[in-house]
């Protein structure tokens, strides 16, 4: 009889537990285009269709900002670049992590754009530092450096891909 | 036997459970400073390495940013980091929220940042209406940042929520 309640309360464990071992799902931020900021106000930059592009009448070479909001502990495993580039490397994305007591900056992940084709490709790092995400101590955003001119330079979002932890940190 | 058996095992539950029950967890969003945009097209300012500044010049000094926290959440501590430069005049920096069926817009905390000559965290908890609901209502900071205080960076607003 002592068994049986043992084994009853075993499998109630598993069914309790079993689901969450299991969960560790990857999950994606999409982050669009049209979430991110200038970082100054000189630069001119044309939104359409869901992306973005410096204008030719743009001072050149500027940058654009987003922030970045993952679950607590949320573990980034690699980030995706949906952009379009036809000249001549012309885009750099990169995740940037700072912190809030000693403004440490720190640099997670990072792509630079392949020129010369003028349909839009997908690129990505999954090499990410410090991919285990602490809100109570740190900011996250993406920083787009735009070093071309012109619709041959265009970005259209970035997909973050993280396995979310069960409790956080 | 079988009692007790039932007992240790309604106790182990217990242990095992009552933490998990009773981690209201304190979590937090991180809101950098690249999140914020001017309000006045007339604005002249500039972000770097995470941090924003209005540039002493510039005709406007106002920042906003979005917030976006949990439906129910309850919000327990505000943070400012920011440092001010040389002789600078303070500065305010001002939690909202906005109706989305009355416009009527609410103050939710308010503080008002002191001369620092290096970063500081100015925090406070005391807060207005810190139960989330996005049912009804958006939310938004803004620093108005005066004239005599234009060239302080402002390295983000953290707040604290369970």
């Amino acid at each position: 009889m002592i068994k049986k309640s043992f084994l009853v309360l075993a499998l109630i464990f598993l069914l309790m537990f079993f689901p969450s071992i299991i969960q560790a799902q990857t999950k994606s931020l999409f982050i669009p285009a049209y979430a991110f900021l200038k970082k100054k106000n000189e630069p001119i930059f044309g939104y359409e269709a869901g992306y973005i592009w410096l204008k030719e009448t743009s001072p050149i070479t500027q940058a654009l900002v987003a922030q970045v909001q993952l679950p607590e502990g949320a573990i980034i495993s690699k980030i995706l670049i949906r952009y379009l580039d036809n000249g001549d490397s012309g885009l750099q994305l990169e995740l940037y992590r700072r912190n809030m007591y000693n403004d440490k900056e720190q640099y997670l992940a990072q792509f630079s754009s392949l020129g010369s084709d003028p349909s839009w490709r997908m690129g990505e790092d999954s090499s990410i530092t410090f991919p285990k995400v602490s809100n109570s101590g740190y900011c996250y955003y993406l920083h787009l450096g735009m070093y071309g001119r012109g619709l041959d330079y265009r970005f259209a979002g970035i997909k973050i891909l993280y396995v979310e932890q069960q409790g956080g940190e | 036997m079988l009692k007790k058996t039932t007992l240790i095992v309604i106790m182990v539950f217990l242990l095992f459970f009552l933490p998990l029950a009773s981690q209201a967890q304190e979590k937090s969003l991180f809101i950098s400073g690249f999140a914020f945009y001017p309000m006045d097209s007339e604005t002249i300012w500039e972000s770097n390495s995470g941090v924003i500044w209005i540039e002493p010049t510039s005709p406007k000094g106002k920042l906003r940013a979005p917030v976006f926290l949990p439906e129910g959440a309850i919000i327990k501590k505000v943070i400012l980091r920011y440092k001010t430069q040389g002789d600078d005049i303070t500065f305010s920096m001002t939690l909202y929220r906005r109706n989305m069926y009355t416009d009527v817009e609410q103050v939710m905390a308010s503080m008002i940042a002191p001369l620092a000559v290096n970063y500081v965290n100015l925090a406070t908890y005391s807060i207005a209406y810190r139960t989330v609901n996005n049912s009804g209502y958006c939310y938004y900071v803004v620093i108005d940042i005066p004239p005599s205080a234009r060239a302080a960076r402002i390295a983000g607003v953290k707040i604290l929520y369970e």
